[in-house]
C-alpha cells in the first residue's frame, strides 16, 4: 500500500515538472512571440511617462525629409496639412492612440533600444536624454499623390517595392491631422483614427478571382472553359454577371472579370482548393510581422455550393485589408515571393546611422506566376482594368467592386490591385475606395495616377 | 556508515548578498541616501540569516534546501516590496518574524503528532466556519470577499483554513475510513468549495479542489475516479461559467484581455506590458514603471518582478517553486507513515497549485484568478499561512530524519 502512495507521488512529481516547465516554457515563449506587440500598445503608460525625461527623435521619410522633429522642447509636425494628413496613420500621434511609428517604434525614438550599461550611464551623468531618430521607407511626397488620388473617398492607397517589402506610401481616408487632436482626445470624431490601410478589412470582391485562378492554374486546370450567359444558378441560388461574356477561357475570363465563370471554375475544382490556396496567400493567418500590425484576412467555405461559389468570387465572408491585398499583387510580380511589408528603413543616433530595413519573405504561395501575370497584363491591357494602364509600362492588375450592405444600405466598394512588372520599377499598388462603385471605374484611375508619380519619383 | 547533511550555505550566501545590494541600490537612489532603506536590507538579512541558523541548530535534521528556498523567495518579496512600498514592505518582515516563529512551532507539532484523531472534525468545523464566516462578514478587496476586518486588524480566513484543510485531508486519505466519515469529508469538501465560489474567491476555489483531487489520486490510487473528479470539477467550472457573471468575465478576459484593457482586462494587460517591457534582463530594480500595474505589491508582483530583473529572473523565481516541490515531494516519499507522507504531500501541492495558479495567470496562461504568489506577495495571513505549510513538510523532514539517523547509529554509522 505505501509502495502505490510513492509511485503516485512520483507520477505527481513529474505532472508537477511538466506544469511548471511549461510556465516556462510559454512565457519564453509568449514574451519572444508577443512581447515587442505588448510593449508598443497605445495604452502602454511606459511610453507616455517616458515622454516627459527624454526628448523623442525625429522621423523622417525616405527622402530625409522631417515629419516631426523637436523645436524649443514641442514636437512639430511636418507644415504642409495634406502632407501632414496623408503620413498621419503610418506616422502616428504622439498621445498614443494610434499605431503609427510614434507608437511602433517608440523603442528607438525613446532610446529604449539603448543597451543597460548605456542608460546607466546616462542615468548617472544626467546628460539629457535624447532617443534616436527614426527614419521610415515611406515618401511623403508620394504619400500626398496617393491621398489627392483618393478624390475625398473613403479608403485606402498602398504602394509597395515587392522585391523588398518596403512600403513606399500608404494613406488612410479620413485622415486626422496629428497636429490637432483636441477632437479625438474628448473621445470625439468618428473613424479617422482607424487606418484602413492595415487594419480595414473589406470584402475582396472580384480581386479574390487572383487567387481562384491560381488554384485552377496550379491544380492543371488552366483550360477549363466555360459559357457565360450572364447569370447561372448553383446551389439553388442565382449568380449574376456583368455582362454575357459567351465561351470563354480563363485568360478571358479574368479580363472580363467573369462571375459565372469562376462560379462554375471553383466548383468543378472543389472549394477546399481554393480555400488552400487563400492559405498559402496567409488568409486566415495570424501574421507577426516586425513593422505593421495588419488585420488578419479571413477565407471560409460553407456547406452551402453557392455561398462557396460566392467565396470563390470574393464575397461571403471573405475579408482582405488593403495592405494585404498590396503584397498578394506583390507576389504574382515578384515570381510567387511575397515579401513581409517594411515600415523601418534606417535608425540614427547621434550621427551614428544604423540600417534597419532587412527584407524578409513572408511566404511563397506558388513557384511559378507567369502565366498569372500575363493574365493581370491583359487585363490592363484590354479588360476591366484599362484605365490603369499606363503608355510604355507593363502595368498588370485586377479591378474588384464588392458588394456590400450594411446599416446604410446596399453599396460596392471599389477595389485595385496591380503591379508593375518591370525590374527598374518594382512597384506594387492597392487602391480601396469605400462606396465608390465599379473598381475599373473608380480605383483603377487612381492607380495609374499614384504609379505615375512614384515612376516620376524614381521607384 | 556516513550520512551527511547537505547544508545550503552557498545558497543563503547568495541571498544575503541579493538582500543587502538590492537595498543598498535603493537607498542610493534619488540622489540622496535612504537610511530606512539601508536599514531594512540589513534588517531582513539579519532576519534571514537567524531564522536559518536557529532552524538548523534546534532541528537538526531539517531540510535545508527547501527552508533556504522559502527564504530566497520571501527575500525577493523583501526587495520587491520595499521598491514599491516601505510600509508594506516592513509589516511584510515583521509578518516573515512572526511566520518563522509559526514555522518552527509547526515543526514541533509535527514531529509529536502521529495523526490528529477526533481533533480532525474540530478542524473540519473549523475550516467550514471560517469559509462561511468570511463568505457572510468579509470584505471585497480586488472583487473577492474574502478579507475580515477586526478592528485595525485584518486576515483572510481562507488563509488559515488552508493548513487545516491539509491536515484533515491526510487524515481522511491515510487509512481505509468508514462510509459516513467518507461522506463526512466529501460535504465538508464540496461545501468549502462552493462557498468559496460564492465569495467570488475563485483562486481559493480552484487551490482548495485541486489539492483535494491530488490528494485524492496519491492518496487512493484510483485513476479513474480521478478522472471523474476532474469531469465534475470540469463541469462545475462550465457549470459556473453559465451561472455567475463573474466567472464569464474572468474567461471573456482571458481570451482577449486587449478588448477590455480599459476596464476589467486593465490589470492583465498592465501586467503583460509590464513584462514585456523588462524584457530578458530587466529595466533595472528601480527603472520600471509598476506603479500603472494594480495590486503590484500582491497578485501582480510577478509582473512587477519581470519588469525589473526581466524574464530570466521570473524563470529563475519559477524554477525556485519547482526546487521546493521536488524537495517537498522526496520528503513525502521517504516519511515513514501515510499519514506523514500525505500531509507533507499536500502542502507541497497546495503551494506549488497556488504558484502555479497566480503565475499562469499573470502571464496569461490561464485565466485570472487572484491569489497571492507564495512567500513573494505582501499579505500577512498568507506568508503566515504559507510558513505553516513549510512547517507541515519540515516537521515530516525532521522526523525522517532523526529515524534515519535512529537506523544508521544502530547499524554503527553516523550522521554528520
Amino acid at each position: 500500500m505505501k509502495n502505490v502512495l510513492k509511485r503516485n507521488i512520483r507520477t505527481l512529481l513529474v505532472v508537477f515538472c511538466l506544469m511548471f516547465t511549461g510556465l516556462v516554457v510559454y512565457l519564453g515563449y509568449v514574451v519572444m512571440m508577443y512581447g515587442e506587440r505588448w510593449f508598443i500598445t497605445p495604452y502602454n503608460p511606459r511610453l507616455r511617462n517616458i515622454q516627459e525625461s527624454v526628448d523623442p527623435g525625429d522621423v523622417l521619410d525616405r527622402t530625409g525629409s522631417k515629419l516631426i522633429y523637436m523645436s524649443k522642447g514641442s514636437r512639430i509636425y511636418v507644415k504642409d496639412k495634406s502632407t501632414r494628413k496623408a503620413v498621419a496613420h503610418v506616422v502616428g500621434d504622439s498621445y498614443g492612440m494610434t499605431y503609427g511609428a510614434q507608437t511602433m517604434f517608440a523603442k528607438y525614438l525613446f532610446g529604449f533600444n539603448k543597451d543597460t550599461v548605456t542608460r546607466i550611464i546616462d542615468l548617472i551623468s544626467g546628460s539629457e536624454r535624447r532617443g534616436s531618430d527614426v527614419t521610415l521607407t515611406i515618401d511623403a511626397k508620394l504619400c500626398k499623390s496617393a491621398y489627392e488620388a483618393l478624390g475625398g473617398n473613403k479608403g485606402a492607397i498602398v504602394v509597395m517595392n515587392y522585391k523588398t517589402g518596403e512600403i513606399l506610401a500608404s494613406v488612410s481616408s479620413p485622415a486626422f491631422d496629428p497636429a490637432d487632436m483636441e477632437v479625438f482626445l474628448k473621445g470625439g470624431g468618428e473613424s479617422e483614427l482607424v487606418n484602413r490601410a492595415f487594419s480595414g478589412l473589406y470584402p475582396p470582391g472580384s480581386t479574390f478571382k487572383i487567387i481562384t485562378s491560381a488554384a485552377l492554374i496550379e491544380k492543371g486546370m488552366a483550360g477549363f472553359e466555360a459559357t457565360c450567359t450572364g447569370s447561372t444558378e448553383i446551389g439553388g441560388k442565382t449568380i449574376k454577371c456583368t455582362g454575357e461574356h459567351g465561351k470563354e477561357n480563363l485568360k478571358d475570363a479574368l479580363r472580363h472579370s467573369c462571375n459565372v465563370y469562376f462560379a462554375h471554375a471553383s466548383e468543378v475544382l472543389g472549394i477546399s482548393a481554393v480555400n488552400d490556396m487563400a492559405n498559402r496567400f496567409l488568409f486566415n493567418t495570424e501574421l507577426l510581422f516586425d513593422d505593421v500590425i495588419m488585420g488578419q484576412s479571413v477565407f471560409n467555405t460553407s456547406a452551402n455550393a453557392s455561398d462557396n461559389a460566392w467565396a470563390a468570387i470574393g464575397q461571403y465572408h471573405d475579408l482582405l485589408s488593403p495592405l494585404h491585398a498590396c503584397m498578394i499583387a506583390g507576389a504574382i510580380a515578384n515570381d510567387g515571393v511575397m515579401m513581409e511589408p517594411k515600415l523601418l528603413l534606417s535608425v540614427s543616433d547621434g550621427g551614428k546611422q544604423t540600417v534597419m530595413l532587412s527584407s524578409k519573405v513572408a511566404a511563397v504561395p506558388l513557384r511559378d506566376t507567369k502565366m498569372l501575370k500575363e493574365m493581370m497584363i491583359a487585363a490592363v491591357e484590354n479588360g476591366t482594368g484599362s484605365a490603369a494602364a499606363i503608355k510604355n509600362v507593363a502595368v498588370g492588375g485586377k479591378t474588384g467592386t464588392a458588394q456590400i450592405e450594411d446599416k446604410n444600405g446596399k453599396a460596392e466598394h471599389a477595389w485595385f490591385i496591380g503591379f508593375i512588372d518591370d525590374n527598374k520599377h518594382p512597384l506594387c499598388i492597392a487602391v480601396l475606395m469605400e462606396r465608390a462603385g465599379s473598381g475599373g471605374k473608380n480605383a483603377a484611375p487612381a492607380a495609374r495616377s499614384v504609379l505615375r508619380k512614384a515612376i516620376e519619383l524614381g521607384y | 556508515m556516513i550520512l551527511e547533511r547537505r547544508g545550503a550555505g552557498a545558497l543563503l550566501a547568495l541571498i544575503i548578498m541579493f538582500t543587502l545590494s538590492a537595498c543598498a541600490l535603493l537607498a542610493f537612489r534619488n540622489n540622496g541616501f535612504d537610511i530606512g532603506k539601508a536599514l531594512f536590507g540589513v534588517g531582513s538579512a539579519f532576519l534571514i540569516l537567524l531564522s536559518y541558523n536557529l532552524a538548523a541548530l534546534i532541528f537538526r535534521h531539517i531540510d535545508r534546501i527547501t527552508i533556504v528556498i522559502c527564504y530566497f523567495l520571501a527575500s525577493i518579496g523583501l526587495v520587491m516590496l520595499a521598491r514599491l512600498n516601505m510600509d508594506t514592505a516592513v509589516r511584510h518582515l515583521t509578518w516573515l518574524a512572526l511566520g518563522t516563529a509559526v514555522l518552527f512551532i509547526t515543526v514541533i507539532i509535527i514531529k509529536r503528532a502521529s495523526d490528529f484523531g477526533k481533533l480532525n472534525y474540530i478542524m473540519m468545523a473549523a475550516v467550514l466556519g471560517l469559509l462561511i464566516f468570511t463568505f457572510l462578514f468579509a470584505r471585497t478587496i480586488g472583487g473577492a470577499r474574502n478579507w475580515v476586518f477586526i478592528g485595525q486588524f485584518s486576515f483572510q480566513p481562507s488563509e488559515i483554513a488552508k493548513v487545516m484543510f491539509i491536515i484533515v485531508s491526510a487524515y481522511f486519505f491515510a487509512e481505509r475510513r468508514p462510509a459516513p466519515a467518507i461522506v463526512c469529508y466529501a460535504v465538508f469538501t464540496a461545501v468549502s468549495v462552493f462557498t468559496l465560489v460564492l465569495s467570488n474567491d475563485l483562486g481559493g476555489a480552484l487551490l482548495y479542489s485541486g489539492t483535494f483531487l491530488i490528494m485524492f489520486f496519491a492518496g487512493t490510487g484510483r485513476t479513474l475516479l480521478t478522472f471523474a473528479g476532474l469531469g465534475v470539477l470540469s463541469v462545475g467550472a462550465v457549470a459556473s461559467y453559465h451561472l455567475f457573471s463573474h466567472v464569464r468575465t474572468r474567461v471573456e478576459i482571458w481570451q482577449n484581455p486587449w478588448m477590455y484593457h480599459r476596464t476589467q482586462g486593465y490589470q492583465i494587460v498592465q501586467g503583460l506590458m509590464a513584462i514585456a517591457a523588462g524584457g530578458l534582463f530587466g529595466a533595472g530594480l528601480g527603472l520600471g514603471y509598476p506603479n500603472a500595474i494594480p495590486v503590484n505589491t500582491s497578485d501582480f508582483i510577478f509582473a512587477v518582478l519581470c519588469e525589473e530583473f526581466g524574464i530570466i529572473f521570473g524563470i529563475v523565481t519559477i524554477l525556485a517553486y519547482l526546487v521546493f516541490i521536488i524537495r517537498g515531494l522526496i520528503i513525502a516519499m521517504n516519511a515513514g507513515t501515510r499519514f506523514d507522507a500525505l500531509l507533507v504531500f499536500g502542502a507541497t501541492c497546495m503551494l506549488s497549485l497556488q504558484s502555479f495558479i497566480i503565475i499562469g495567470g499573470v502571464i496569461k496562461l490561464i485565466p485570472l484568478t487572484g491569489i497571492t504568489l507564495p512567500f513573494i506577495s505582501a499579505g500577512g495571513t498568507s506568508l503566515i499561512a504559507s510558513l505553516a505549510l513549510v512547517g507541515i513538510i519540515e516537521g515530516v523532514a525532521v522526523k525522517n530524519g532523526e529515524r534515519d539517523e535512529y537506523e544508521i547509529v544502530r547499524a554503527g554509522g553516523e550522521v554528520v
